[in-house]
């Protein structure tokens, strides 16, 4: 009895762990049909179970383009390119959707330090530089082990290579913590997924409507309120947009 | 030609349309001189001739005294109405010169007494008397309906004939009127009336009205004017007389200071309607706002508030249409404004109730009207988003022709759970944390529990050291021929090796524990023995020198080779 039970568990998580798989694949199989909006939510119901990867994004984000979904197609391709910044059809498809839409706000400029900065940062994922800072970390250790039960002529050099290991095991997991904030930005960023939201003064539909945004724009959210959002455009323009009409990347 | 009007025969015939009992009196001139007649007319209409009293004719005697009947009918409106009238006619001759007065006559009827009016004749001598006789036959006033209005509010100012004469046609002078947005109201046929003044029954028609909206606050003057008219005089021979109008002031007040923000000049009263030709449709699809003001206004200059609508709309300047016509002396009717709106992109747009204000002159106050608002739903998508080149921006045509690229498929994804954090993994914290912790109670461990610093190899090294140190202070002394030096030298050195070794504090050891420490490390027997001798020897050759027979030289060398003996099997 308890074993049929233990066997029914483990391919219950068996199938669990098969699901997003199966699902994916039937995705691409509906889209390849030309069925977007059935793609649509098969895509979306692995997302729900809190499952994710970034060619998940990118196959959601391209069934939202071809289902004429200009805003929700931007929001998955960043979707993707925040989870792998290397992902060259998605930075290409997010190009193509974003010459599309119908806002045209400033780039923010960039310094070249900051640009070396920021590509340096992507060169490894969260995980790899923390993986790294660990290596790291234990190769410190190991020298460090040696200085103190070893006397030798080599202590002073040993001492001295463990501390600059030990500082670039920190540097590591400072820049992992740092990548992971490039993912989940803070202020979060966020687009327009429906064809158009009026931005009002205040958070109440009777407030005066400062500017009108369409689908695809990004936006930093300042500040959320009761179904509303407070928003940031790169010119620094700000007004309150109701929740509905944006999402977070 | 403006003011010309020809009424050859309008005067010739006159209708009165009393159904109800009319009582007045009336007389052919009320300017004479002495000697001569007068004749006064009392007529009674449509009533009994009963309890009738005659006017007291204090000043007049009467010469004689008639009287007639006659029966009018007329049909209006297809309705037949018949007047029964009965004049009775006095024919008087005034008594004395001046200003005479007529008193009135009464009549008891059903609907209970009624008088003529008294009537004024002056008798006098004079040449002008033809003169004013027929000037007082014809003149024209000149009135307004409010003499006290508002900026924009409406006048309608008229121009009464009266007169006595057969009038062939008349010219109204051109009035300039500043300060006054004016209209002419047209008058086809002047409508003929009788009135009497003083006794002297006139014929009457307003042959002019305009109505006035003045532009300006202050005193304004309608000014006087020459009026020139054609009297029939003779058979197919007319005359000219002028007759001056009278001027007219009016006080124009300007309009409260509380005006709403919605107000643009409007004064009167209007009503708003307003209709959408449809509130959802797709991208170029056109929808018409029709804005409708009806009521009572300045038609002319009636602006309407435009629709604001976001850039995503193009707004085309309104189709206006104006239905308004001077009806009953007010400029009324309706002005339509329609908006032609076409919306450029997608979505779900709000167009606010536009307001609109007006000043209501009798109210003394503005009100204001609104239309909508509405909820526009634009579907479909806009051209920029079908691919399109857009006019404003080539560059982007290029890449416009693009296509996104294929999805990823195959090789399912390498899934992780959403919102993944290595660095909150507890596994990253075993990894990271784990081996520096490690390091650190190693650190501590060897700080507390060793804190000679010093293990048992640096310990026999130390040992050894010492030895050899003792070794060459004992040549020394050799070399001085100092014995007891030498011996005490050769002691220190077996000594103190083996207690550094053992780590046994110096005044502790005794031979008997050496020996046992020795013979518990499994050193050989034949060593411990020579160990022991040589301890002896040293002690003989300190303590009793005369009984020391012992080469020195051999004896240093046997005690360097005995130390390395032990030093090597202790290592081992």
């Amino acid at each position: 009895m308890r074993i049929t039970a233990f066997i029914l568990a483990f391919l219950g998580l068996l199938s669990s762990m098969a699901q997003p798989t199966a699902r994916w694949e039937e995705g691409n199989r509906l889209y390849s049909a030309g069925q977007y909006d059935s793609a649509i939510v098969l895509y979306r119901s692995v997302l729900e179970e809190g499952v994710t990867a970034a060619a998940l994004h990118y196959n959601l984000g391209n069934a939202y383009y071809r289902n004429q979904q200009l805003g929700r197609a931007i929001l998955h391709y960043e979707k993707a390119l925040r989870l792998d910044p290397h992902f060259a059809d998605a930075a290409f498809n997010l190009a193509l959707a974003n010459s599309q839409k119908a806002d045209r706000l400033p780039a923010p400029r960039q310094t070249i330090i900051a640009e070396w900065w920021r590509s340096f940062l992507l060169w490894l994922s969260p995980r790899s530089w923390g993986l790294l800072a660990i290596v790291l970390l234990w190769l410190a250790v190991a020298l460090g082990a040696i200085v103190l039960l070893k006397r030798s002529a080599w202590r002073p050099t040993l001492l001295v290579t463990a501390i600059v290991l030990g500082f670039l095991s920190l540097s590591s997991l400072y820049l992992s913590q740092q990548r992971y904030r490039w993912q989940h930005p803070n202020p979060a960023e966020a687009i327009i997924i429906e064809p158009n939201a009026y931005v009002k003064a205040a958070p109440q539909g009777s407030a005066t409507d400062l500017f009108i945004l369409h689908e695809g724009t990004k936006v930093k959210v300042l500040k959320e309120t009761s179904g509303w959002w407070q928003i940031a455009l790169p010119d620094k323009k700000q007004g309150w947009i109701r929740a509905d009409r944006l999402a977070k990347v | 030609m403006k003011g010309w009007y020809t009424i050859a025969v309008f005067f010739l015939a006159f209708a009165l349309q009393a159904q109800e009992p009319a009582f007045y009196a009336s007389v052919n001139k009320n300017v004479m001189r002495p000697g001569e007649t007068l004749r006064l007319e009392v007529v009674i209409e449509n009533a009994p001739m009963k309890d009738y009293t005659p006017p007291a004719f204090k000043d007049f005697t009467v010469l004689n005294q008639s009287r007639g009947t006659s029966t009018q009918v007329t049909i209006v409106n297809g309705k037949q109405e018949i007047v029964q009238r009965l004049t009775l006619s006095y024919l008087l001759r005034p008594k004395r010169k001046g200003t005479l007065t007529i008193e009135p006559a009464t009549l008891q009827t059903n609907q209970g007494s009624r008088t003529t009016e008294a009537i004024t004749i002056t008798v006098q001598e004079g040449a002008a008397q033809q003169e004013r006789q027929q000037q007082s036959n014809l003149f024209v006033k000149a009135y307004v309906d409010d003499a006290s209005v508002f900026v924009g509010e409406q006048i309608l100012l008229s121009y009464k004939i009266y007169t006595r004469h057969n009038i062939a046609s008349y010219e109204m002078p051109n009035l300039s009127l500043n300060g006054f947005w004016k209209m002419d109201v047209p008058i086809r046929q002047p409508k003929v009336k009788r009135e009497i003044i003083n006794g002297i029954p006139y014929r009457t028609a307003v042959i002019e009205q305009k109505v006035l909206f003045p532009q300006q606050a202050g005193k304004l003057t309608i000014p006087a004017g020459e009026v020139a008219v054609d009297i029939e005089y003779g058979f197919f021979s007319t005359r000219r007389l002028r007759v001056s109008t009278n001027p007219i002031t009016i006080e124009v007040q300007s309009l409260p200071a509380n005006a709403p923000p919605s107000f643009i000049g409007a004064v009167g009263r209007l009503s708003l309607e307003s209709t959408i030709s449809a509130d959802s449709v797709a991208v170029d699809e056109a929808i018409t706002l029709r804005l409708k003001f009806s009521g009572q206004t300045n038609f002319n200059l009636l602006n309407a508030p435009a629709p604001q609508l976001p850039a995503d709309f193009e707004v085309y300047d309104p189709k206006v249409t104006t239905d308004a016509s001077i009806t009953g002396g007010r400029y009324v009717g309706k002005k339509t404004f329609e908006y032609l709106i076409i919306p450029r992109r997608p979505g779900t747009y709000t167009l606010d109730s536009m307001k609109f204000s007006y000043f209501h002159p009798p109210s003394e106050s503005y009100t204001t009207l609104s239309a909508g608002p509405y909820t526009l739903t634009i579907s479909g998508t806009s051209e920029a988003q079908e691919g399109s080149p857009t006019p404003y921006n080539p560059s982007e045509v290029t890449a416009l022709e693009n296509d996104i690229r294929f999805i990823k498929t195959g090789q399912p994804p390498h899934w992780q759970p959403a919102g993944y954090h290595f660095l909150r993994q507890p596994l990253f914290h075993v990894l990271y944390w784990g081996p520096l912790v490690g390091l650190i109670v190693l650190g501590t461990w060897l700080f507390f529990f060793r804190k000679k610093g010093e293990n048992e190899q640096m310990r026999q090294n130390r040992a050894l050291k010492a030895a050899r140190k003792d070794l060459k202070a004992a040549d020394k002394a050799l070399q001085q021929n100092d014995d007891n030096l030498f011996y005490q030298h050769l002691q220190h050195a077996v000594w103190s090796y083996l207690q550094t070794h053992f780590a046994l504090p110096p005044q502790e050891a005794t031979k008997a524990q050496l020996e046992n420490a020795l013979g518990e490390r499994q050193i050989p027997e034949p060593l411990i023995e020579q160990l022991h001798q040589t301890l002896e020897k040293c002690e003989m050759a300190l303590y009793a020198p005369a009984a020391a027979t012992v080469e020195k030289q051999q004896f240093r060398a046997e005690v360097a080779q005995l130390l390395m003996k032990i030093h090597k099997h202790l290592k081992a």
